[in-house]
């Protein structure tokens, strides 16, 4: 099955290539018939307005400040896709990216009511919403086309986020557009959510086995760790359960995909009724922590781990000694990078589809359905000039902009073959460098605004990363050795594809609820009581006891109540 | 000229006879050039320190930012209420209590027992006594992050060298999980606190030591005390006022337990427990999810209140006991 799936691409690749070479100009009509990929076959699904509209005339240099509520860095005034963009739309942008403690310097500035002039809500969003910081956009969107064609079939959704039903966050992921040419799958970016993600050299010293079931799992990782008590001289840890802070959803998510669910934070929902539960005190979440007690004393936890912080976590993964952990991809990705850096490929991480019974289960590698609503970026009732942020992003949206942002210059950044954008090794290396590309690529703009995902209307793929052949072309000798194995093409290929089940992932909801909402302070409950004893738990020698009174401090927790908002709050989404 | 100079000087005094010395606003004039300077300090002190409290008015309030101060509703003592109510309180004021008194009581006793050793160091030692003073009082002025990161890496169970250590002196066989344990944070916290600041709070010991009369330790001498009878019957005497002045400046910090030691090192579930002072609770609550503005400022208006009160009280004692008083 998976084999067949490679060698599809592999030959779609290569068709690709000798068609275009056969053809010798890229606006050839392409191939009749068959589900190959070529920009004239299928329509474009998007019109290139750069192209139709006249260049406006020149606009007056105008300056926004920008906060984003996410970690990251503002590029220097040289960079020179900075200076196109600002030769292009006039625009300056100042950035100022969260650091420190986001509660707490968003409490301020709503306190403040000192806002910038375009705020990346990030995990903000709610704070944000229902302090009132954001303009409504509802007049002002149909004046952009670019923009309005992107959000155009989502502006129920958009609205659905806030409590008066207006436009206060534009989106700036998930708005995707595909050819439907049969290959769309494999420009789907690789999987970095939540899964059990486990060591390469510790599947690959198992004959490249895929541990799906959790006693598996857990006994693979005891018979590698046995096997192979140090790693570079110090000694394996074999399991890793982060807990701190909001971070501890490593610590309590797994459950609710065990059984097959999506990550919906701190409840399961019923894919068939809409149901809704909270699952930390039910017996399928019993089962997880009793095998991690179990585990524990077989001493494949060491507890200090629920005392490592995240700089501790991160620096501790970056040793190559953490054979597996619960997490989700780009939280512990920092740490990855560094074993990456070091050459130490076999130290890197898959995600595994462990479930109870062995089924592989998909996670969260779910097929996007659009936009989710309210996961972007909005503009400040402050802003000095609305209309002139929408054009800003309006522009922005023009897929040679796009390109701009995250391809770069043609000649400099990347070349093009046959139609077909492609990078030397030099170029990819230049934009693997983090200091390289802060210093001369657009993503950094690109990232905080609504964006094209997905292909352009010519079949290339939004972002270099995931361009099938600059994929294949770029994997490491060892990932690829090892994907062979398993007749995969990405790690993401562990986890099965599942289409978008038609609601909202309830921590989106959540994110997004007015402060008083009588599920607030439950969830708080809830995280508090998950923070605090699960550890205790984990750690305890007698794991029923410990158990039951954990589970006995649910009974304070007024867990219909939740439920029933949240059921509510799905059926309203999915009404509007 | 000269005449002229005599009268006016003359009609001045005879001015100023039927003036009451005593009047305010006599000594307003005789002083206002004092009055001329003080004056910026007075609009910086208005700005900055009373200014803000009217802010308080929020803990009384369902505040919300966005409202303007008169649409604000109105809610009384609501939010202490919920307060006095909540079970978390209890817990973190046992542990802001609880940690303040350790620290409090081993801050003075290490300060004050290190100041009079220091102070027997003399004469040719005195350089020595330099260099020890130096270097103790040095941690004073590394930030709490750094300080904390030293402690959690010497106490770590992985390469951490007090387990290393004591493994290797076979004092314990399994490695202990020091920043995992309820029991040791509180500990954990006192003992940080005195490396940081037993220097820096010694020095104002050792300034009041050098005060004490020579000749009393000479006359000591003749009457046959030694070394520690000196210590005991001239030095401490002799700094007992500085000690109690410092004891009731300290006592109105009995609810400032620390924030940046319990926030760094105390926030893994196995010692939250034990670690949440009243800061980090107003913290939480007030900038967090759930809370709000308004709880946050009724915990700490809570706060403000009972160090004022503890400070007043800590005066009052000093008074009974005959020491100087504060205000």
């Amino acid at each position: 099955m998976k084999k067949t799936k490679i060698l599809a691409l592999l030959l779609a690749v290569a068709m690709i290539v000798t068609v275009f070479s056969a053809c010798g100009a890229p606006e050839s009509k392409g191939p009749s018939g068959g589900d190959q990929p070529g920009p004239s076959t299928t329509p474009p699904s998007q019109d290139n307005p750069a192209v139709e509209q006249p260049p406006e005339k020149k606009l007056d240099p105008i300056t926004f400040t920008m906060f984003v509520a996410g970690p990251g860095e503002a590029p220097p005034k040289d960079n020179k896709i900075v200076q196109k963009i600002q030769e292009i739309t006039g625009v300056t942008i100042e950035f100022e990216f969260l650091v420190g403690d986001m509660e707490q310097k968003v409490g301020v500035m709503i306190a403040g009511g000192d806002y910038p002039d375009l705020i990346g809500a990030g995990q903000a969003r709610g704070r944000f919403l229902n302090a009132g910081s954001f303009a409504a956009l509802d007049d002002y969107l149909p004046n952009y086309p670019n923009l309005m064609k992107h959000f155009g079939p989502y502006m129920d959704t958009l609205r659905s986020v806030a409590a008066d039903n207006k436009v206060y966050i534009l989106d700036i992921w998930s708005r995707e557009y595909w050819l439907n040419d049969g290959q769309d799958d494999f420009y789907q970016a690789d999987y970095n959510g939540p899964a059990f993600w486990i060591q390469k050299d510790v599947l690959a010293w198992d004959n490249y086995s895929n541990p799906t079931k959790l006693d598996d799992f857990f006994d693979l990782l005891e018979r590698y760790a046995k096997a192979n008590p140090t790693i570079d001289g110090q000694p394996v840890l074999p399991f890793e359960v982060h807990s701190q802070d909001w971070r501890s959803f490593c610590l309590k998510n797994a459950p609710q995909h065990l059984i097959g669910g999506r990550n919906e934070g701190d409840v399961v929902v019923h894919p068939d009724t809409l149901k809704v539960e909270i699952y930390q005190n039910k017996d399928y979440a019993r089962d997880y922590y009793k095998k991690l007690n179990e585990v524990y004393k077989k001493g494949l936890i060491s507890p200090e781990t629920f005392s490592r912080n995240y700089d501790d976590y991160l620096a501790t993964i970056s040793t190559g000694r953490v054979l597996a952990m619960f997490d989700q991809q780009w939280n512990f990705q920092d740490g990855e990078n560094v074993l990456v850096s070091e050459g130490k490929i076999e130290r890197t991480y898959v995600p595994i589809g462990v479930s109870f019974d062995g089924t592989v289960v998909p996670y969260n590698r779910v097929r996007n359905e659009g936009i989710i609503g309210g996961n972007g970026m909005g503009i400040s009732v402050n802003c000095k000039d609305v209309e002139r942020a929408m054009q800003f992003m309006d522009q922005l949206l023009e897929e040679d902009v796009q390109k701009l942002l995250y391809w770069g210059i043609e000649g400099e950044d990347y070349y093009v073959e046959n139609g077909r954008f492609r990078r030397t090794p030099e170029q990819k290396a230049n934009f693997d460098n983090p200091d390289w590309k802060l210093a001369n690529a657009g993503q950094v703009i690109g990232d905080q605004f609504p964006k094209i995902q997905g292909r352009y209307s010519d079949g290339n793929s939004a972002v270099p990363t995931t361009q099938p052949e600059e994929r294949l072309a770029n994997q490491f000798p060892y990932d690829k050795e090892f994907y062979q194995k398993y007749g995969f093409y990405t790690k993401s290929d562990f986890l099965p594809l599942m289409d978008h089940p038609g609601y909202p992932e309830v921590w989106s909801i959540f994110s997004t609820m007015e402060d008083d909402n009588v599920a607030k302070p439950i969830f708080d409950q809830i995280t508090d009581l998950q923070n605090r004893y699960l550890p205790g738990v984990i750690m305890a020698d007698n794991f029923d006891a410990a158990w039951a009174e954990y589970a006995k401090r649910y009974d304070k927790v007024d867990a219909a109540a939740l439920e029933a908002e949240i059921e509510r709050q799905i059926q309203a989404r999915l009404k509007k | 000229m000269i005449t002229e100079k005599v009268s006016t000087e003359s009609d001045i005094v005879k001015q100023q006879k039927p003036i009451n010395r005593n009047s305010f606003w006599y000594k307003a004039d005789k002083q206002k050039e004092l009055i001329l300077i003080s004056i910026p300090f007075f609009i910086y002190i208005f700005i900055f320190s009373y200014l803000p409290l009217a802010g308080l008015t929020m803990a009384f309030q369902n505040y919300k930012p966005q409202k303007s101060f008169f649409d604000q509703e109105w809610v009384g003592l609501k939010h202490f209420k919920n307060l006095f109510t909540d079970p978390d309180f209890y817990r973190v004021m046992r542990n802001t209590l609880a940690m303040s008194i350790i620290n409090l009581v081993l801050a003075f006793v290490t300060a004050i027992v290190f100041a009079l050793l220091l102070n027997e160091l003399t004469g040719r030692l005195n350089g020595f006594k330099r260099i020890v003073q130096t270097i103790s009082y040095m941690p004073h002025f590394l930030s709490w992050i750094i300080v904390c990161g030293l402690v959690s890496t010497i106490l770590a169970m992985d390469g951490g060298i007090i387990n290393e250590i004591l493994i290797s002196l076979g004092l314990i066989k399994d490695k202990i999980h020091f920043m995992g344990t309820p029991e040791y944070f509180w500990w954990i916290v006192g003992f940080t606190n005195v490396w940081k600041s037993m220097g820096w709070n010694s020095i104002i010991y050792l300034a009041a030591i050098t005060s004490i009369d020579p000749a009393l330790y000479e006359a000591a001498a003749i009457d046959g005390y030694g070394r520690f009878g000196r210590m005991w019957h001239i030095t401490l005497p002799g700094i007992k006022s500085t000690i109690i002045i410092l004891l009731i400046l300290n006592a109105g910090w009995i609810l400032n337990a620390g924030f940046e030691v319990q926030y760094i090192l105390g926030t893994n579930g196995l010692v939250l427990d034990v670690s949440e002072t009243i800061d980090i609770f107003v913290l939480k609550r007030g900038f967090g999810r759930s809370g709000g503005f308004a709880f946050g400022t009724a915990a700490g208006m809570f706060k403000t209140v009972v160090s004022a009160a503890v400070l007043l009280l800590c005066n009052k004692i000093a008074g009974w006991l005959g020491e100087e008083k504060l205000v």
